[in-house]
C-alpha cells in the first residue's frame, strides 16, 4: 500500500476520531471546542469557527514556531476557537486564531506556538464549518 | 560636538549609534518617510535578530539592545519589511466617507473568502491612499526594534526597559529632526496592522 494511502486512512480515522499526530511530536487525539469568541475589532472574523475534527486536521498540519516567525509570517487576528485535547501527560489546551496561528498548552504549563500555511480551507466564515476536500 | 548627529549616505553617525547595516534587508529606494514603526522582536538578544537578517528576509532600520545600545541596521533612504498588513485607519477612526466604508466592508466580509486574503486584499485597498490618510507601510516609513522575548505563556512581549527606552527617545528624537516628523507619525505595530496588542506597548518615547 501506498504511502499516500496510509496517510488518507490516518486522515480518515483522524475525522472520524478528532486526533492528530501533530508537528509537536505529540500524539494527540479527542480534540474538543470548549469556546469561541473574539477580541476587539473582531467583527469582519465573527463567524469564525472549527469542529473538533477539523483541529486535529489543522494541527496536523501546523508547524512549531518561534514568537519571531510568527509575527513575521501570520496576521494576528482576534477571532479564536479553544479547546482541550488529550496528549502526553493529560489534557492540553488549545487554541485557533482566524489568522492561522495557534497555540498549544502542556499540561505543566508549557506553552508551543504554531503556525498554519496550509489551513486556508479551515480559515474562512462559515454559518457551518466546510467540509473537507 | 560630540553630541553632534550627522547623517551620511543613509547613516546616523553619532557615538550611541553602532554601524550594523546589512544590505540583505534592505529592499530598494525609500524616497519619502512619513512615519516611525515600533516593534518588538520576540527573541532574548540582539544577536538572534543580527544574524536573521543574513536571510535577507524582514528587518528594520534601526535595532535597540537590551542595554541601550543602538544599531542601525539599514539605511534610512531603503526601504524594509517590517509592517506586513495595514488595517483601515479611517475605519477605526470613524472617518470613513460612505464609499470608502463600503469597500472596507465589502472586502473585510466577503464571505467565503478566508481571512488572510480579506486582510491582504484591505491592505492593498488601503495601500492606494496617501499618508496620513492611510497607516504607514513599507513604503514610506522606517521601523525601530526593540529587542525582547516574547513570553508565550503569559502571552505579552516583556517590558521594555528602561535604557532602552531612553535610547528610543534619543533615536525618535533625531529622526523626528532629520524627517520633519512629529510625535503623531510614531506607531506601536499592532496599532497599525494585525499583530499581537503588546508587541511594544511599555515603549515610551514621548516628553512629559
Amino acid at each position: 500500500m501506498s504511502a499516500k494511502k496510509y496517510r488518507l486512512i490516518g486522515l480518515t480515522l483522524c475525522l472520524l476520531g478528532g486526533c492528530a499526530e501533530s508537528s509537536t511530536g505529540e500524539n494527540l487525539s479527542d480534540f474538543r471546542v470548549i469556546s469561541r469568541g473574539q477580541d476587539g475589532g473582531g467583527d469582519f472574523c465573527s463567524d469564525f469557527r472549527i469542529t473538533a475534527a477539523q483541529a486535529a486536521w489543522l494541527f496536523e498540519r501546523a508547524t512549531i514556531v518561534t514568537a519571531a516567525q510568527q509575527h513575521d509570517r501570520f496576521n494576528y487576528l482576534p477571532c479564536w476557537v479553544r479547546g482541550t485535547v488529550q496528549g502526553g501527560g493529560g489534557t492540553w489546551q488549545w487554541e485557533v486564531r482566524a489568522g492561522g496561528t495557534a497555540r498549544l498548552v502542556a499540561p505543566d504549563g508549557a506553552v508551543r506556538l504554531l503556525g498554519c500555511d496550509d489551513c486556508e480551507d479551515l480559515l474562512r466564515g462559515n454559518e457551518e464549518p466546510p467540509p473537507f476536500k | 560636538m560630540a553630541d553632534e548627529i550627522t547623517w551620511s549616505g543613509g547613516k546616523l553617525v553619532h557615538g550611541k549609534v553602532k554601524d550594523k547595516v546589512n544590505s540583505k534587508i534592505e529592499k530598494g529606494a525609500l524616497p519619502a518617510v512619513h512615519a516611525l514603526v515600533l516593534h518588538q522582536t520576540g527573541g532574548a538578544t540582539a544577536e538572534s535578530s543580527l544574524s536573521s537578517y543574513d536571510s535577507g528576509s524582514n528587518g528594520a532600520h534601526f535595532l535597540i539592545d537590551k542595554d541601550g545600545t543602538i544599531y542601525q541596521t539599514a539605511r534610512v533612504d531603503q526601504k524594509c519589511w517590517h509592517i506586513g498588513a495595514i488595517r483601515s485607519r479611517c475605519q477605526e477612526m470613524k472617518a470613513c466617507t460612505k464609499d470608502e466604508l463600503e469597500m472596507i466592508n465589502k472586502i473585510l466580509f466577503k464571505k467565503g473568502e478566508s481571512y488572510s486574503v480579506r486582510i491582504n486584499q484591505l491592505h492593498r485597498y488601503e495601500s492606494g491612499k496617501t499618508y496620513p490618510n492611510r497607516y504607514p507601510t513599507n513604503e514610506d516609513s522606517l521601523g525601530i526594534e526593540i529587542v525582547g522575548s516574547f513570553d508565550a505563556k503569559g502571552q505579552s512581549y516583556e517590558n521594555v526597559t528602561n535604557d532602552q527606552n531612553a535610547s528610543l527617545a534619543w533615536l525618535i528624537q533625531a529622526l523626528e529632526t532629520k524627517l520633519s516628523l512629529s510625535d503623531d507619525d510614531v506607531y506601536r505595530h499592532p496599532a497599525i496592522g494585525y499583530k499581537q496588542p503588546s508587541e511594544a506597548s511599555t515603549a515610551q518615547w514621548k516628553k512629559p
